[in-house]
């Protein structure tokens, strides 16, 4: 073969590779979105505005966006916890924990929420004890947020504690031997050193809470108004045959991981423009 | 002269590997002490249990006479400069050097008119309201020093402050942290690893090896008289020979070596023999006077201004000698020539062990 063939062949291969993730990309990612709209639209923005009014739809939503706010707060707190644990602390058992951290990734979340149910179901040991005291966690908002707890918990962790990882500690001794208390050196200095990590684990967090589903629907019953997330709506809808009602939830629960999608880009391409600057 | 800072017998392990092996330093009033040493001597471990960034495990650290042993380092009155600046990114020239002064509770005015005062005295005047993630390197350090003096520390550590820059900025910086020092009158110690540096800036040098103290000495002592063949070697360039006394002079064969100190080792003992190869002095061939040795050249490098030689004494001791480019034989110096070599200073070291080689000799 002569040179010049080999490079045809090269230029070949090349453009195959191209048209096949590009094609591949359009076929599998993007034909899906677009025939959502299609589904939702196609007889007329009327019908789309009166599904949206229907009682439990706005409902659903307004649910969905209160746990995943919930969950990334309750996370941001005890993922920040326990990466500062697992980067500062050096115990016997830390890689071990380190490791079941990633856990919730790995297990089914349908099996999570099982297993919670277990847990604090009527049925379970915890339940029974807090059944006695006329405490429900199951069925009710605090298992909701249990389960997306459970299912979102490694992303703070892991986003927290990259960030802590790389970071240099000496300006935290600086700001102890400017006279600083620890928890001065710790709002002052510690809070913002890993504040893009808190940010970019708020996005990870509240972005999978949005469309969690197989944990929610086991351990919330899927109670239209009360414990009935967006997700869990859709599905609903549209096993009863209401394309449209499911349709229309979806393109807004969609717009809204789009638009969370576009303002963490947006974040990080503006610490990236200051980060090259200096 | 006072005493401002005394460690005593200061020692701390990381597990098994111990760091400091009861360190004991007294830096006086106004002094700035530069503690010198390879990476890995404890030198830096020894800055941080100063300023209580530390725990260490047994001996004490005093301050103006004050026991630090239950003072946190925020209470310590000691101002800390990075090797990596640990400025507080976000902030400010101005925010940075503030922070201390905010940290006290004092008033913006009063706080405002200090940092002035500070920005000045290490001239970032122009740079005063720009973050500091836009800085250069040799900027970034004078504002951490800017910071650390703010807050009027009774002691300046530095930890290797200058190691991040390049060689420029590294000796223009050298020189400015010399004369703040003096003008502000405080007491401090200066982590390095630079030999250059630490002669440059210090007052006296304490050379550390392996977590002990080999020497502390004003820096000309140091290069003329080491204490150690460790100090000897760690400082310069030297040759370390066998030697042995022989009324009040030290042989190296019959190489006879002047001591610049004053207390010889006792007559006919062993010592090691140190000799910079810039006291080495070659001659033509010829008869070698008293004290003279004949000796070969082996090779020869020219290195701007000066001239270095390898040299072999016919009694087979191996010598580094420098030449000044103005030397008599420095242009025609060449592999194979025979020469004279004659000591002009040099200083010995007691050598329990010493056995002169090569066994011919004697």
């Amino acid at each position: 073969m002569t040179p010049g063939r080999l490079r045809n062949l090269d230029a070949l291969v090349r453009w195959s590779v191209f048209a096949a993730a590009v094609g591949l990309f359009l076929v599998l990612i993007l034909l899906p979105l677009v025939s959502l709209n299609s589904y939702a639209v196609r007889e007329g923005l009327g019908i789309f505005w009166s599904r949206l009014r229907e009682p439990g739809a706005l409902g659903a939503l307004r649910l969905t966006a209160v746990v995943a706010l919930a969950t990334t707060v309750v996370n941001g707190l005890i993922g920040t916890a326990m990466a500062f644990v697992l980067t500062r602390y050096r115990f016997p058992g830390r890689r071990a924990i380190n490791a079941l951290v990633d856990i919730p990734l790995a297990i089914p979340t349908v099996v999570t929420g099982f297993a919670l149910l277990l847990l604090y179901g009527p049925l379970g040991p915890f339940g029974e004890f807090l059944g006695e005291r006329n405490i429900q966690l199951m069925f009710s908002f605090p298992g909701l947020l249990l389960g997306h707890v459970f299912v979102t918990f490694p992303f703070m962790v892991r986003a927290v504690g990259a960030v802590l990882e790389s970071a240099p500690r000496s300006g935290e001794d600086a700001a102890r031997t400017l006279g600083a208390k620890e928890w001065q050196v710790f709002l002052l200095v510690t809070i913002p050193s890993i504040k893009e990590g808190l940010v970019a684990g708020s996005f990870l967090t509240f972005s999978r809470s949005l469309g969690e589903f197989g944990a929610s629907i086991m351990v919330s019953g899927n109670l239209v108004g009360r414990t009935q997330t967006a997700p869990l709506y859709i599905f609903s809808r549209f096993n009863t045959g209401d394309v449209e009602g499911a349709s229309a939830i979806a393109i807004l629960l969609a717009l809204a991981s789009f638009l969370i999608l576009l303002l963490l880009q947006f974040v990080q391409a503006g610490r990236g423009m200051k980060e090259g600057r200096a | 002269m006072t005493t401002h800072l005394s460690a005593e017998r200061i020692r701390k392990s990381f597990g098994e590997k111990t760091v400091l092996d009861g360190v004991s330093i007294s830096v006086e009033s106004g002094e700035l002490m530069a503690l010198l040493g390879p990476s890995g001597c404890g030198k830096s471990t020894l800055l941080r249990v100063v300023a209580g960034l530390l725990p260490h495990d047994a001996g004490s650290v005093r301050i103006e006479g004050k026991d630090m042993e239950n003072t946190p380092a925020r209470e310590r009155g000691v101002g800390f400069v990075f090797q990596d600046y640990a400025l507080f990114p976000r902030m400010t020239v101005v925010e940075n050097i503030s922070f201390g002064l905010r940290i006290r509770g004092m008033e913006a005015g009063e706080r405002n008119r200090k940092a002035g005062a500070m920005i000045d005295l290490v001239g970032l005047s122009e740079e005063a309201d720009r973050p500091v993630d836009r800085l250069s390197g040799g900027q970034r350090q004078r504002v951490a020093l800017a910071r650390a003096l703010a807050v009027e520390p009774k002691l300046l550590l530095l930890d290797e402050p200058l190691s991040a820059l390049d060689v420029k900025v590294r000796e223009r910086l050298r020189r400015e942290i010399r004369t703040i020092q003096k003008k502000v009158g405080i007491t401090a110690v200066i982590v390095t690893h630079d030999q250059e540096e630490a002669m440059e800036l210090g007052d006296r040098i304490a050379v550390m090896n392996e977590g002990r103290i080999e020497q502390v000495a004003p820096p000309r002592d140091i290069y003329q008289e080491p204490a150690t063949e460790f100090v000897a070697r760690f400082v310069g360039d030297v040759n370390v020979l066998p030697g042995r006394m022989y009324r009040g002079y030290a042989y190296s064969g019959s190489l006879a070596i002047r001591m610049a100190g004053d207390r010889p080792p006792t007559e006919g003992s062993w010592v090691k023999v140190i000799l910079r190869p810039e006291d080495i002095s070659v001659h033509p061939p010829g008869i070698p006077e008293a004290g003279q040795s004949p000796a070969k050249v082996e090779s020869v490098s020219f290195q701007g201004t000066h001239l270095r030689a390898t040299l072999a004494t016919d009694e087979g001791y191996s010598l580094t000698a420098l030449l000044l480019r103005s030397h008599a034989m420095a242009g025609k110096l060449a592999g194979g020539d025979e020469v004279r070599v004659e000591a002009l200073r040099g200083s010995v070291l007691p050598d329990p062990f010493g056995k002169p080689e090569p066994e011919y000799y004697l």
